[in-house]
C-alpha cells in the first residue's frame, strides 16, 4: 500500500473522522491541522471543546475546580472533564508543549475507553468516559518529540504537509494555482509561503493597493509572486 | 514519570531554515500552467549567478539574492529571474530541435529568443532592468574586441535589447572606439545589427515560429558577414600602421601631437618609436596656506563616536562624521607657451584648494633633462617667484610627468596640456606610450585652466566625438 499524501490523505482523514476516538495531527504550521481538529467529522450536536496547551497549563484547567458561591463553593467541570463525562471533542492544540503537570492528568484521560477511569481527587467521583467522548490532538514537530506514554496513547497519527486542496478554493482563481505551489514548498525552505498569507491578500487586495498587499503579506517573495500571478494571466496569449 | 527530553537541535534547526527562507527569493515557475505537460510538476530552484531554465527538466537556476547588487545599486538578480520567468511562459517546450531542423546554431536561436522575451515582458507591463553590472559588461565587450570575437559580441548586444544593459553596450562599443581597441566600422555594424533585430522584434506579439526563428536565420548571416569586415578592417589597419610607421623616419624633430585636433575632438592617433628624457622632481616649500574654507566635518544626530556631547542640549547632533572632499591632481605642461602665471594657480587653487599640482618642462633639446615641480599640495602653494616654468620651453619629459600623475592618489587627474610630445629620436612610440601612461594612471588631458576648472567641478564632461561639452 502507497503512504497516503495529498487530496487521498484529507479523503481519509474526513471519512475516518467520525469513528476514530484518539488521532494526532502533525506537520509544519499553516497546514490548516487545528482547523480540521475543530471540524472534521463533527456532528450537529457534538460539542467541541477546544485547548490551547503551553507549558504552563495546569492539570485543574483541563479537569476542574472549585468556584466560590452564596452558598459555598461550587465545582466546575473542565473542558476535558466536561467532555468526558458529556461526550464531545476535546481538541488539544500544540500537545508537545504540555507541561509536566498536564502531562500526568492527559495520561490518564487518553487512555482506552474500555479501562480509562478518572477520581475526581475533591469528590471521590469517579467517572468512566462517554462512548462519544473523542481527542484531537495537534502539533508542528515530530510524534518522537513526545513523551513516549503520551505518544502511544494516539493510535491513529497522520502528517500533514500541505493544506487540504480543496481549501485552495476558497482563493480567487489567479491566487490559486501559486498558492498551492508556494504552500508545498517545504515549511522553512526560501519561498514558502503559508495559504493563509494568500488568503489575506487576496481579502487586503480588495481595499489596498495590489502592491502594498503584497509586500505585507509576502515579505521578500512579493515581487515573485506578483510577477508569477501576471505571468500566469500571458499564457492564454502564447 | 520519566518524561523523555526534547531533542535540543530541533529548535536550532528550525530557526536556521527559518533564517533561510527569509535571505533568499523564491522565483515561481510552478505557477505558471503549462500546455501540454505535468504541469504540477515541482520545479528546482537553484541559486547560481549565471541564470538558465531547463523546461524538460523543471530547473530553473537564478540569483536568489534579495535587494539590489551590492557593486553597483542595480537589481540584477531580480531582472535575472523575471527574464527566466519569461522562458517558462514563452519559449516553447521544444526550441532546440525546432531550431536545430532549421540549422540554426542553438546559441544564436537562444539570444533571439532571449530578446524576443525581453519585448513581450514591455508587453506584458514589465521592462527587464540589467542583467549585469555596466562594468561587467563593458569588460566583457573589451574582451570581445580585444581577442576580435565579433560574433560573441555581437550575439550579447543582440541579447541585450529591450533590457536596462542595451544602453550600456552601445555605451561600451563607444568607448572602445575612442580607446583604440575598436574599429569604428566594427562598431557601426554592432549597432546596426542592434537595431535592425530590435526593429524586428519591436511588434506586438512576436512569437517563437515566426519572429525568433526568422530573425536567428537573419543574425547567422550577419555576424559571419560583421566578423569578415571586422578582419578584413584590422588587416587593412595594419598595413596602413606599417606605412605611418616606415613615414616615421623622415618626420621632424619636433615632436607631434598625441592627437590630432579638430577643435576639442580626438579624431585620430598615430604610431611610432622614440625616448623620454630624464626628469627631476623639484619640492619648493609650500608656504602658503590655500584658505580651505570646505569643513573637514559635519555633526551628525546619528553615529558611533558622540564627539560633541554638549551639542544633546541644543540640535542633538553630538557624532561627528568626517567628510570626503575629492581630491585633485593636476599636472601643467609649462613647454613653449604653455604654462600658468602665478596669477593663474592662485585662481585655480582659490576654486580648488585641495589641490596637487605640478608644473614641468624640458630643455628643448630632443630628450634632454627635464623638471617636474610641485608648486602646492596639500592645501598649500609654493612662492610666487617657483610657480614659473620650472627648466625650459621643450616637453621632453611628458612621459615621466604623466607617470608621477598617475601614481597621485586623486580621484580627478588632470594634464593640462595641448597633447604635444617629445622626446629623443621618433617621437610615434612616445604618443603611444602616453597614451598607455593616461589609461593606466586614468587621466583625462585638458586644454587649458578654464576647462580644468569646469571639469573638476564636474561642470564640463568630455565625451568621444563630442569634445568637451556643458553638463
Amino acid at each position: 500500500m502507497k503512504p497516503l499524501k495529498g487530496a487521498e490523505l484529507w479523503k481519509a482523514i474526513t471519512t475516518v473522522s467520525p469513528y476514530a476516538r484518539r488521532i494526532l495531527l502533525y506537520g509544519p504550521p499553516g497546514t490548516g491541522k487545528s482547523y480540521l481538529a475543530r471540524v472534521a467529522g463533527v456532528q450537529d450536536s457534538e460539542k467541541v471543546y477546544p485547548v490551547a496547551v503551553h507549558s504552563d497549563l495546569a492539570a485543574v484547567e483541563l479537569r476542574g475546580h472549585f468556584i466560590q458561591t452564596k452558598d459555598g463553593f461550587r465545582w466546575v467541570d473542565g473542558p476535558a472533564t466536561t467532555a468526558w463525562r458529556n461526550g464531545g471533542r476535546l481538541v488539544l492544540d500544540e500537545i508537545d508543549r504540555a507541561g509536566d503537570d498536564a502531562l500526568s492528568f492527559l495520561l490518564g484521560v487518553l487512555d482506552d475507553h474500555e479501562t480509562a477511569k478518572l477520581v475526581l481527587g475533591t469528590t471521590g467521583e469517579i467517572l468512566t468516559p462517554h462512548p462519544d467522548f473523542t481527542v484531537w490532538a495537534t502539533m508542528n514537530g515530530e510524534p518522537d518529540d513526545l513523551p513516549e506514554a503520551l505518544a502511544d496513547r494516539f493510535p491513529v497519527t497522520m502528517e500533514l504537509k500541505a493544506p487540504n486542496p480543496e481549501a485552495f478554493k476558497s482563493l480567487p482563481e489567479d491566487l490559486r494555482r501559486i498558492a498551492q505551489v508556494m504552500a508545498e514548498v517545504p515549511y522553512g525552505d526560501a519561498g514558502h509561503v503559508p495559504l493563509r498569507c494568500f488568503l489575506e491578500f487576496a481579502r487586503l487586495r480588495e481595499h489596498v493597493e495590489h502592491e502594498l498587499a503584497a509586500q505585507v503579506c509576502f515579505g521578500l517573495q512579493a515581487e515573485e509572486i506578483l510577477t508569477a500571478v501576471r505571468l500566469a494571466k500571458e499564457v492564454d496569449k502564447r | 514519570m520519566k518524561l523523555k527530553q526534547k531533542k535540543p537541535t530541533r529548535t536550532g534547526s528550525l530557526k536556521l531554515r527559518r533564517r533561510k527562507g527569509k535571505t533568499a527569493v523564491r522565483p515561481v515557475p510552478g505557477a505558471i500552467p503549462l500546455r501540454g505537460r505535468n504541469s504540477m510538476r515541482p520545479w528546482t530552484i537553484k541559486h547560481a549567478p549565471q541564470p538558465a531554465t531547463s523546461l524538460h527538466e523543471h530547473i530553473m537556476q537564478a540569483d536568489l539574492r534579495p535587494g539590489p547588487c551590492p557593486a553597483c545599486g542595480e537589481d540584477h538578480p531580480r531582472a535575472t529571474r523575471l527574464h527566466e520567468m519569461g522562458h517558462v511562459v514563452w519559449t516553447p517546450l521544444n526550441w532546440a530541435d525546432r531550431a536545430q531542423a532549421k540549422g540554426l546554431e542553438e546559441m544564436v536561436t537562444q539570444v533571439c529568443e532571449d530578446a524576443r522575451l525581453n519585448r513581450r515582458h514591455i508587453e506584458a507591463g514589465e521592462r527587464v532592468g540589467q542583467l549585469m553590472c555596466a562594468e561587467q559588461i563593458k569588460q566583457l565587450l573589451m574582451v570581445e574586441a580585444l581577442t576580435s570575437d565579433i560574433k560573441t559580441m555581437g550575439m550579447a548586444a543582440v541579447a541585450s535589447l529591450f533590457t536596462g544593459d542595451e544602453q550600456t553596450v552601445r555605451e561600451g562599443l563607444q568607448e572602445l572606439v575612442a580607446t583604440g581597441m575598436l574599429p569604428a566600422e566594427t562598431r557601426r555594424k554592432v549597432e546596426s545589427i542592434m537595431g535592425t533585430a530590435g526593429s524586428y522584434l519591436d511588434k506586438p506579439t512576436p512569437t517563437f515560429e515566426t519572429e525568433t526563428l526568422n530573425l536567428a536565420q537573419w543574425l547567422t548571416r550577419e555576424l559571419a558577414e560583421a566578423q569578415a569586415e571586422h578582419e578584413a578592417t584590422l588587416a587593412r589597419m595594419g598595413e596602413e600602421a606599417e606605412a605611418a610607421r616606415e613615414g616615421d623616419d623622415e618626420e621632424s624633430e619636433e615632436g607631434e601631437y598625441l592627437v590630432e585636433k579638430d577643435g576639442d575632438k580626438i579624431t585620430e592617433v598615430r604610431d611610432g618609436e622614440g625616448l623620454w628624457g630624464v626628469m627631476t622632481m623639484e619640492y619648493p616649500r609650500l608656504k602658503h596656506p590655500n584658505n580651505l574654507l570646505a569643513r573637514r566635518t559635519v555633526q551628525r544626530d546619528e553615529g558611533v563616536l558622540p564627539m560633541r556631547p554638549d551639542r544633546v542640549l541644543t540640535d542633538g547632533r553630538m557624532f561627528t562624521r568626517k567628510v570626503h572632499r575629492a581630491k585633485l591632481a593636476v599636472l601643467v605642461d609649462c613647454s613653449g607657451s604653455m604654462g600658468w602665471t602665478p596669477e593663474t594657480l592662485h585662481d585655480f587653487l582659490k576654486a580648488l584648494p585641495a589641490t596637487t599640482v605640478g608644473y614641468y618642462s624640458g630643455s628643448y633639446d630632443s630628450g634632454g633633462p627635464g623638471v617636474l615641480r610641485v608648486v602646492a599640495d596639500r592645501g598649500r602653494r609654493c612662492d610666487d617667484e617657483y610657480a614659473c616654468q620650472p627648466h625650459g620651453h621643450g616637453n621632453d619629459v611628458d612621459g615621466p610627468a604623466l607617470a608621477w600623475l598617475g601614481a597621485q592618489k586623486a580621484d580627478m587627474k588632470l594634464w593640462v596640456s595641448d597633447g604635444g610630445v617629445t622626446g629623443a629620436g621618433s617621437t610615434a612610440d612616445l604618443r603611444r606610450e602616453t597614451k598607455r601612461l593616461m589609461k593606466a594612471g586614468r587621466i583625462q588631458m585638458v586644454p587649458d585652466k578654464e576647462t580644468a576648472m569646469a571639469v573638476a567641478q564636474g561642470k564640463r564632461a568630455f565625451e568621444p566625438g563630442r569634445g568637451f561639452h556643458e553638463r
